[in-house]
């Protein structure tokens, strides 16, 4: 079966249809769920509702584009309204932080260490990194989505960049530490 | 093994295949979520439920607001009065050093007038009738020694009947108090600022109530007051005069003594009597006048409070007919005469007065209804006739009668009916209904006390009981079955004139012409098949 035809029998509220195209992407989405949320239960939270709308939302999927993308900017989408709607924003206008480049040296750092320390990161910065070096969007776009200026973006993502380097240079020492 | 890398790209390679497949919980979630609304949708739910909600909410705030406001209403009143008396009492204590005749008039008029907005609801609260008449009398004797006449013969007069010589009394009063201070306009203005004339019989029994309630061992605020005046006013006028006019702290105290303060400078202790003796008048001559207003509006709260609620049997005859030509049986009727018929429904309603003109009303009513279609030939068929949908496909025929099919006499020309047809030609199907009505309504009323007009307007819903189809044929009913396409729940929207006409406070007449138009009770009709029934509700309700 193709995937046209199952997304055709998913806007007939096939619940066949809709649980095979849950195993097909709900991997994929629950990852983008895990980047975007701060904690496991609050990502499948997420993932529940973001699943929830697309099945409510499949019959307006046009086919233009990838089905991919289409599913992953409802799930997106769906993580930025949870963390908007919780008004956790704080308003810090830190446009002066200029964008340092941050190099850390590629040891093992586990994705799961990788993954935490993105998720432990505030609200904003972990949204507007994730959207910034994860999923390729710009500054302009995320500036819309968020609901801010181009400059805090950018300044969000400079932060962000260096609380996780930090968190990277602190887990290496403990690992030296440990092993010397 | 190590790189320089930007921060970006490790991150970058490290989530490039990320994928972590969730807990199969997360689907039954979903599941859930999706299965909900569907449910929802299945349920029927009369859509005038909600606006019935809504209007059964509206109606609990209403009367917790109404109830409310009017508390708060009654407080602010006195309130604000009591702040008026203190101002005034304030303003002309200052000057009546300087004797200021002007002042005092109007300030003894505030004194008598003002406090009936606090006393009013505590007069309401003395049982001891007998002893306030005592009382009176007391006073009356009192005053009878010592002078005039005019307002001993309206002491007399202690009845009901005397409201209007309590008004006159009320009017001449200033009149009289004026006439030996000098400047009568001041003191009209004062009194008028305070109350609206009508007010004025109102403040008198209030007034008259505060004396009351002075030989009362139970106390308010001013009672107190009250009482720490009415021992000077009658033994130690002349000798504590001075004093009060320092005590500030009782306001109503405050006013008696700027009175007498000021009196004792004009030095006339004939006037301060004949005031001390007007006062004692006005207050006395009303006490029993003041008990009976006091019951009224103690009973008119009564009325207002109580009578909300209101029970309404009613019986009616029904007619039940179609607007625009059509058939719930098949469109070959479409066009065959039909018959409505007088049924009856009865049913008990419960109706609640949001306000005098504004009820809503539910209940719960029987309702039989018949409907003929008429020049119907049946007749048994022999070959079943699989190949066109029977005419009565609406209908499940009873046993015996599953070979029975129909023809409309309408599209026959006699010559074409032939041998096959059994003797069952040219009857009548009757459509037997009853339902089960469930009305909700809001009725406005206009017109007097005795008799009204009433608007009604709502919704109903119908609960199908019972229903039969007959053949009817030279008046000879046979069972055939029963139709299959009535729906078991149906709403009609109603609009009734009705009439009423009070017997007694509890008890009264209603006629109501209402007519109901059903939307939904038929599924599968053809043609422009409408039922509506009219029926004219007649019954009696009762109040409580």
């Amino acid at each position: 079966m193709g995937l046209k035809q199952l997304i055709q029998k998913c806007s007939k509220n096939d619940t066949k249809a809709q649980a095979e195209l849950y195993q097909l992407f709900s991997g994929k989405l629950f990852s983008v769920c895990l980047k975007y949320c701060k904690n496991y239960a609050e990502a499948e939270d997420n993932l529940q509702d973001a699943f929830v709308t697309i099945f409510n939302k499949i019959s307006q999927y046009k086919h233009k584009g990838s089905f991919e993308g289409w599913l992953k900017r409802i799930t997106i989408n769906t993580a930025l309204q949870r963390y908007r709607n919780q008004g956790v924003f704080e308003i810090i206008d830190d446009t002066n932080i200029e964008d340092v480049e941050v190099t850390v040296e590629d040891d093992d750092v586990t994705l799961e260490f990788l993954l935490q320390i993105i998720q432990e990161l505030p609200d904003r910065y972990r949204l507007v990194f994730n959207l910034y070096v994860l999923d390729g969007y710009s500054h302009k776009n995320i500036a819309d989505m968020l609901d801010i200026t181009i400059g805090t973006s950018k300044s969000n993502l400079a932060r962000a960049r260096k609380i996780l380097k930090d968190k990277i240079e602190d887990y290496k020492t403990s690992l030296n530490t440990h092993t010397l | 093994m190590s790189d320089k890398k930007h921060i970006d790209r490790i991150f970058q390679e490290k989530f490039k295949d990320f994928e972590v497949s969730p807990d199969p919980h997360v689907w039954k979630g979903i599941q859930n979520k999706l299965n909900q609304p569907e449910k929802n949708k299945k349920k029927v739910i009369p859509f005038w439920f909600r606006i019935a909600g809504v209007a059964a909410l509206l109606l609990l705030l209403l009367t917790v607001g109404g109830l409310l406001w009017n508390n708060i209403s009654h407080n602010n009143t006195t309130n604000t009065k009591v702040v008026d008396t203190k101002n005034t009492s304030n303003e002309t204590l200052n000057p009546s050093t300087e004797t200021d005749i002007n002042a005092t008039v109007s300030n003894g008029f505030n004194q008598e007038k003002n406090p009936e907005n606090n006393n009013g609801f505590n007069a309401e609260s003395q049982k001891t009738k007998d002893i306030l008449n005592t009382e009176g009398l007391k006073n009356n004797s009192q005053i009878a020694s010592e002078s005039k006449p005019q307002s001993k013969t309206n002491n007399l007069t202690n009845t009901k009947a005397s409201k209007k010589n309590q008004i006159k009394n009320n009017i001449t009063n200033p009149s009289l108090l004026n006439s030996y201070k000098e400047t009568p306009t001041v003191a009209n203005s004062a009194s008028k600022n305070q109350l609206k004339p009508t007010e004025n019989p109102k403040a008198n029994y209030s007034n008259n109530s505060r004396q009351a309630n002075n030989k009362q061992p139970t106390e308010t605020k001013n009672n107190i007051a009250a009482n720490n005046v009415n021992p000077k006013k009658e033994t130690d006028v002349h000798t504590e005069m001075d004093k009060n006019n320092t005590e500030t702290q009782l306001q109503q105290l405050n006013m008696d003594a700027s009175k007498n303060g000021i009196a004792v400078e004009e030095t006339i202790e004939a006037e301060v009597e004949e005031t001390m003796e007007e006062e004692l008048n006005k207050t006395t001559l009303t006490i029993e006048e003041a008990i009976a207003a006091n019951e009224e509006l103690i009973e008119e709260e009564k009325d207002d409070i109580i009578n909300r609620w209101q029970v309404y049997a009613n019986i009616a005859p029904v007619y039940y007919n179609s607007m625009g030509k059509g058939s719930h049986i098949d469109a070959q009727f479409e066009n065959n005469s039909k018959t409505g018929e007088v049924n009856t429904s009865y049913g008990v309603n419960v109706s609640y007065n949001l306000n005098k003109k504004l009820s809503i009303r539910t209940g719960l009513s029987s309702l039989n209804l018949s409907y003929d279609t008429n020049d119907v030939i049946l007749y048994e068929s022999i070959a079943s006739a699989n190949s066109t949908p029977s005419p009565l496909r609406n209908i499940n025929l009873s046993k015996g009668n599953e070979g029975l099919t129909a023809l409309s006499a309408d599209n026959l020309s006699v010559g074409q009916i032939d041998n096959s047809l059994s003797p069952k030609s040219n009857a009548a199907i009757s459509q037997r209904i009853s339902y089960f009505e469930i009305p909700v309504e809001l009725n406005y009323r206009i017109g007097s006390k005795k008799l009204g007009l009433n608007l009604i307007a709502g919704f109903s819903s119908f609960i199908l009981d019972g229903n039969e189809v007959y053949s009817e044929l030279n008046d000879e009913k046979t069972y055939i079955g029963e139709a299959n396409n009535i729906k078991s729940m149906s709403f009609s929207t109603n609009f009734g004139v009705g009439l009423d006409y009070k017997f007694s406070e509890k008890v009264k007449f209603n006629l109501e012409p209402t007519f109901k138009y059903q939307i939904n009770a038929f599924e599968n009709t053809s043609g422009n098949f409408n039922p509506y029934i009219i029926g004219i509700y007649t019954g009696f309700s009762y109040k409580f």
